[in-house]
Formats: C-alpha cells, structure tokens, sequence
C-alpha cells in the first residue's frame, strides 16, 4: 500500500517537474486551455441566468381549470388539494366565480356584464402553475386535470409554453454543442503537449521499458502531468469567468438601469466550479491517456 | 543431460527480422543456474540478437527458449515485461539518464519494481558502494568517466538482487586496465550466485577469467567450451 502511494507520489513529481522545467511554454498552453474551458461556461453562466429571468417574467406555464358550477366549495377544495401534491405542479390559485367576474369587468371596463342574466355564470376555476416548461409534460397534465368528474374545460397556453421551451432548449443545445466543440480543442491541446513531452523522453521510456515498466508505469507521470495542466486550466477559468461576470454585470447594470431594469449574473457555486474541475480533469486524463497508450503502441525499444 | 531444469534452455532458437535476414539460425543452448558465460563472435555474430531473446526484449522467430522452464515464445508483453523486472541488464550503450544523478539511475529498476523509497534508499547505497561509486552518489552521470558510467549500469543490475545478469559488451569501450576491473566485478557477482551471460568481442579479457565460452558466427554456435586460464 506504501510502495503504491509513492508510486503515485513520485509520478505526480515527476509531472511537477516537466511542468516546472519550461515554465512559459506550459504558462501558454494553461492559458488556452483556460480560455477553452471559459469561454463556454461564461456563456452558459449568461444565458441560463437570461432563461431563468425570461421565465420569471413571463411567469411559469398554467393552466386554467374551469370547474362545473355544480361543484361544491368542499369539493373545489379537495381537488386543490390533492393537485398541489402532483409532481408536476408547482402551486395552484384558486379564482371564485365573483372573483372571475370582477376580472371580466376590469378587462371590459364595465359594471353592466351582468345586464339581463339573473345570475353570475361564471364557474369556479383553478390557476394550475406548472413546474415544468416542456410542453409534453404540460399536455399530459391537462389532460389528467381535464379526466376528473368535477373539470368542465382544462385550457392550456400550449403555444407559448411550446415556444418558451423551444427557445431555452436551442440555446441550451447551442451551448452544449458549443462545449463540445471547445472540450475537443482542450483534448487536441493536451494531447499534443503530452505528446511532445513522451517524445522528448523516449530515451528514458524505452530504457525502463528494457528493465520491463509495465505501460502503467510509464503512462503515470504523464497522466498526472495532463491532469494538472488540465487542473491549473481550469482554476484560471474560474478566475476569467469570474471577471468576465463581473465586468458584465456592471455594464448590464448600467444599460439596463434607464428602463428599470435589472439583470446580474450569478457566481457558479460550489458543487458546479467543483463538477467543472473534475470534468477539466477527466478530459486531461482522456488527452494524456490517448497521447501515451498511440506513442507506446509505436514503440519498440532498442 | 541433467536432471535439473536449466536457468536458460534454447532449442533450435532462430531469429529472423523483419527484412527477412536471419540474425540466428537453430540455436542449441543450455546455461545451467550459476554459470558465467561468454559470448563471443565477431561483429553480426548474433550475440545481442541472444541476450535480446534470453532478456525477451525480442521474440523468437523459431524454435523454443526457457527461463527457468519456462517458455517465453508465448508469453503476453505484460508477462515479458514482468519477467524483465528480475533480470539485470547491462547495455552496451550504457543508457543512463543524463538527467538523473548517479543514485536516481541506480534506483530505476527498483522503481519499476514498486519498492518503498527506504527500501530502494538502503540496496541503492549498497549497490552503488559494490561497485566503488559510494561517493558519487548524488552526482550526474554526466560528471563520470567511462569506467564510471559502465559500473553504475552494473549496480543498477543488480541493485534488483537477480539470479541472472545479461550484459552487451560490457568492456566494449574501455582500455584494457578498466575493462579488467569491470570483468573482475562480474566475476564477484558469479561467485555469489549469481548466472551471467556477457557478450564481448574482446577475447583476450575473457581468456583473463574462468567461465565457458560459446563462440557465435553469422547467427550459429561456431564453438562451446572452456576459457584457457
């Protein structure tokens, strides 16, 4: 178990050291890949922070559930009831009949709606405020409000609810492809740093592949040597983000302020900077990995 | 024949390379455990092509090699590698790592090894002090003469304590009086147990030291016998 450790010891020294012995060019190197690893998460950071403000202002997809006036008050309540416990809902307004009636004459601007009819005709209606935006989901839970005996007509907004998702979804695909592409720079990045490392030391590869390294061996230092190019890439992409959100808040604050309105993006917290890293790392070692496993396939020793 | 399982065992051995030349052809040859053996031959002979095999750096061609009984011809690379581990190799060339200072080379198969650094501390020092460099320790290879550089290969040989030690010209360029002190070193090594398999063109050292000679030319045993004291 001791000898293991240091094993592992010794590699990551020995990646500290190829990292140490030319300063500048691995200084550059972590700086794309720092600007690699920033340049999508800025922009996820901004335009998920956009999506949630869209949402808010426009207020989550409802439907309104028009019950039969028949039902009684103990009746609309345990339904309410039992929607506010579905997963899918997120809260539920109640809106009586006198109080639906009082809306209509503020939308029409008069108090005569009622001229010539004995009573209000309005039913009771329920306010169902999804808590999803996907328009699938909202169409399934229409229809299970509108399939109990006390539902007269369940309407949904389906058109904007399918916009609305159909807009975050392409920006969030966007920036997912947008990841992709820059996660392939940073691997071809480190793959050919490494590469230029194990070339450099095939001497000594190939005299402790003559005393019989396993691969495992060799490939160790260098691993650790793409993982922590990967990990010191990703610590300054925190630091570029975090500048860059907050030179866009402040211009944003001051754009936005003449019209007031508002709109700040938020720090990446905890659990994310750490997801983030820990991807920054699995993509170093998949690049340092691939560039040693291709040179040690090659290689013959003399 | 004996009875007992030789140390290295080749029947018809053959070695051809991708060009298609033969570096070996039908090699016979049994080196019983302890045994100091010379391989001599001109140029081309073949006798690093043999200590590449007997090492299983390479693999044969033809015919069959054991160690210890058992066949490499078969063996994955991870099993060869492993068995490289427990064989001490000296190259002509000598291939130090410039880099790394006299201990740090030495320490090298121990590394490989997986040891504890106490442990690879302890049988460094030793191997080094063997073979007269106890003072050179922390210095680079590159400040060593000649002489020098060829003993720290030898304790990086045997600083993993194997039973069996190759070494490719050993002598090969070294004046006459080194030389002696290399082949005097090994000598020390054979007699505590340990088998070597040295090739060297240079005869006239080998006439210098008891052990067996098999004489190689143009990949076939020309020769087996006696060294004349």
């Amino acid at each position: 178990m001791r000898g293991f450790a240091e094993r592992h010891v010794h590699a990551i020294a020995s990646a500290t050291r190829r990292l140490i012995a030319e300063p500048l060019t691995h200084c550059l190197t972590i700086l794309v890949i720092a600007l690699s690893l920033a340049v999508p998460s800025s922009l996820y950071r901004i335009i998920s922070d956009a999506a949630s403000m869209a949402k808010g202002q426009a207020g989550p997809p409802a439907i309104t559930v028009f019950l039969r006036t028949t039902v009684s008050q103990d009746q609309v309540t345990k339904l309410s009831e039992s929607l506010k416990h579905h997963q899918n809902i997120a809260m539920i307004d109640f809106v009586s009949p006198e109080q639906g009636l009082k809306e209509l004459q503020q939308r029409l601007g008069t108090d005569d709606v009622l001229t010539g009819l004995d009573h209000n005709p309005l039913p009771p209606a329920l306010i169902v405020h999804a808590s999803s935006t996907d328009p699938a989901i909202l169409l399934a839970l229409q229809k299970e409000i509108a399939a109990s005996s006390l539902v007269d007509q369940a309407k949904l907004d389906a058109d904007w609810a399918r916009r609305l998702h159909a807009m975050t979804h392409l920006l969030e695909e966007a920036i997912f492809a947008l990841a992709l592409i820059f996660a392939a720079a940073v691997v071809i990045v480190v793959m050919n740093t490494v590469r230029l490392q194990v070339t450099a030391a095939r001497e000594e590869i190939e005299v402790c592949k003559l005393m019989g390294a396993s691969d495992a061996f060799v490939r160790r230092p260098f691993i650790y040597f793409g993982m922590l190019q990967m990990l010191l890439g990703g610590c300054v992409a925190f630091g570029i983000t975090e500048l860059a959100r907050l030179g866009f808040n402040t211009l944003s604050t001051e754009w936005l302020k003449p019209y007031g309105l508002s709109f700040e993006v938020q720090p990446f917290h905890g659990a994310e900077a750490l997801i983030g890293l820990l991807l920054a790392l699995v993509l170093g070692w998949f690049a340092a990995s691939s560039a040693v496993s291709s040179f040690l396939s090659r290689l013959r020793p003399r | 024949m004996t009875d007992t399982v030789p140390m290295i065992e080749m029947n018809a051995l053959t070695r051809r390379y991708p060009d298609g030349r033969e570096a070996l052809h039908g090699i016979d040859l049994r080196i019983e455990a302890g045994e100091m053996l010379f391989l001599g031959g001109p140029s081309g002979a073949g006798k690093t092509t043999l200590l590449r095999l007997i090492a299983g750096i390479d693999r044969p061609s033809g015919g069959e090699i054991k160690l210890n009984g058992q066949l490499l011809n078969r063996l994955s690379a991870a099993a060869l590698e492993a068995l490289r581990k427990n064989i001490g190799m000296v190259f002509q060339e000598h291939k130090l790592l410039m880099d790394r200072t006299v201990e740090q080379n030495a320490a090298l198969p121990l590394q490989i090894q997986g040891l504890a650094s106490a442990e690879i501390q302890k049988r460094v020092a030793a191997a080094l002090e063997r073979v007269g460099l106890g003072g050179r320790a922390s210095d680079s290879p590159l400040a060593l003469s000649g002489g020098e550089r060829q003993r720290l290969c030898i304790a990086r040989a045997l600083v993993g304590k194997p039973a069996l030690i190759v070494a490719d010209e050993p002598t090969g360029n070294l004046d006459a009086e080194y030389g002696e002190a290399i082949l005097t070193l090994f000598r020390s090594f054979n007699l505590s147990g340990v088998t070597l398999v040295i090739a060297t063109h240079d005869e006239r050292l080998v006439q210098s030291l008891e052990g067996r000679l098999v004489h190689l030319d143009q990949g076939r045993i020309i020769s087996d016998g006696r060294t004349h004291v």
